[in-house]
């Protein structure tokens, strides 16, 4: 999406214009999601919902370009989730029986569309299981939300050189966890 | 020497420069690019890069229309409460500058520096709710300590006419060395009496008045100078001030109770 294209989905949206908010939501939701379940698998879906609806409320005092957006996005996500995890804290969960479960509606052919995101997915299992949370925020951060050091040192609230350090650590730790378990990330990697 | 994997003895196999690191997650660099280490790494943050699926954007309409519903409800909210906190702050803006205003006016009042038909206006409103200010009638104003209770001394009338009477520019008129002479005071004001003075020798006491008078409301006042030994009173009954000006020559006082102020006039 060009910054001409951003500026007029923005504008749209912030007028509540369906079409604009959908050229939003297609744009980010990916990404969003993906960020949370690199940090949270469980969560990821509940709190991706809060953001958008936390953003939607926020949406007509926003004022920036398509990177501040991003930025914004991915601030806003990251204090759902850790709301989320103070909330879990306090309140645990309730496990619910798979009878239950297989009961609920489905989309149509749901295992033919899960192919379409294994990797993506697999990408995303291997961060959270090899990586800290914080060297996994980081990672994610840059690559997912395309965000450079400094944007993502005030998003995590950390200095520019922790989160550099928080990302070389993070990468070398991927390849020797990759490298020790090569068969089970095969899925990953091809 | 070289271990078994090829590498040089003490090359670390995961060494990873700041470059790189970058090229790396900013996806600048292919896979098979990258650093034979950092390959798999390279291919995996590439997945995570990858265009969201179908089942990614799964039920994205339906989203998208209950996000801008939200958006324009936020948007009425917002527009709403704006108009009414700014009514509140007008509101409370409006109260302090009136109670400001009312602070002020009441605090000059009460020193009895407002203008004169200002001052009457607020002296008979703060009169109706019992608080007394100054009335706005020119009155003489003297900003000497005034003698309330000065204690006699005895001492002889030589030691008392050798000290001759000095009055101050801003003090009333002197009058006649007579301790019982009173000088008159502002109009619409009673006068306050002070009767002769009796012994010499005598402490102060409340002089011989012409007896109770009517209580009423006014300032006494008593202007003059003592000139033998004696006391000089002021007595009167009523609400008010009472002043006493001059200076005392010999033995005795010239004092004004208010309490005791001589109330001449009408109630």
């Amino acid at each position: 999406m060009t910054t001409d294209e951003f500026d007029e989905a923005l504008a749209a949206a912030q007028d509540g214009a369906q079409w604009a908010v959908g050229v939003l939501w297609n744009e980010l939701h990916p990404r969003l999601l993906r960020f949370l379940r690199g940090l949270d698998r469980s969560a990821a879906e509940d709190v991706e919902a809060d953001t958008w609806l936390a953003a939607a409320r926020d949406l007509g005092t926003f004022h920036g370009d398509d990177r501040q957006f991003r930025a914004w996005m991915f601030t806003i996500a990251r204090n759902r989730l850790i709301d989320w995890r103070r909330r879990e804290a306090r309140r645990p969960s309730v496990a619910v029986s798979p009878e239950v479960l297989g009961e609920r509606p489905a989309a149509d052919d749901p295992a033919g569309l899960a192919l379409d995101v294994v990797r993506a997915d697999a990408a995303v299992a291997l961060v959270r299981s090899c990586l800290p949370t914080d060297q996994a925020e980081v990672i994610l951060l840059r690559v997912l939300g395309g965000l450079d050091v400094d944007e993502v040192a005030a998003i995590v609230r950390k200095r520019p050189g922790n989160v550099r350090v928080l990302q070389h650590r993070g990468l070398r730790r991927l390849a020797e966890r990759i490298t020790e378990e090569a068969p089970e990330l095969r899925g990953v990697t091809r | 020497m070289t271990p078994g994997n090829g590498s040089p003895s003490g090359m670390d196999r995961f060494a990873l420069d700041a470059g790189t690191a970058e090229r790396l997650v900013t996806g600048a660099v292919d896979v098979g690019d990258a650093p034979p280490a950092y390959r798999a790494v390279a291919a995996a943050l590439q997945a995570l890069r990858e265009p969201p699926e179908s089942l990614e954007l799964a039920g994205g309409p339906f989203v998208a229309e209950r996000i801008a519903a939200t958006v324009v409800a936020a948007r009425t909210e917002r527009a709403a409460p704006s108009s009414r906190r700014f009514a509140s702050r007008v509101r409370v803006m409006v109260a302090a500058v009136v109670a400001c205003s009312f602070a002020l006016t009441g605090s000059l009042a009460a020193a009895g520096e407002l203008p004169d038909s200002a001052q009457r206006v607020a002296s008979a409103v703060l009169g109706q709710v019992g608080i007394s200010v100054p009335s706005g009638d020119h009155e003489p104003v003297d900003h000497r300590p005034v003698p309330t209770t000065a204690v006699p001394k005895p001492t002889t009338a030589a030691s008392a006419l050798s000290n001759p009477t000095t009055v101050s520019p801003s003090a009333p008129p002197p009058v006649p060395h007579d301790a019982s002479v009173t000088a008159p005071v502002g109009p619409g004001q009673e006068r306050g009496r002070t009767p002769p003075a009796r012994d010499s020798v005598q402490p102060a006491v409340p002089a011989d008045g012409p007896g109770p008078s009517p209580p009423g409301n006014g300032n006494g006042n008593a202007w003059g100078t003592t000139k033998a030994a004696g006391s000089a009173n002021g007595n009167g009954n009523g609400n008010g001030n009472a002043y006493a000006y001059g200076k005392t020559q010999a033995s005795g006082n010239a004092s004004a109770d208010p309490s005791l102020a001589l109330a001449t006039g009408s109630p």
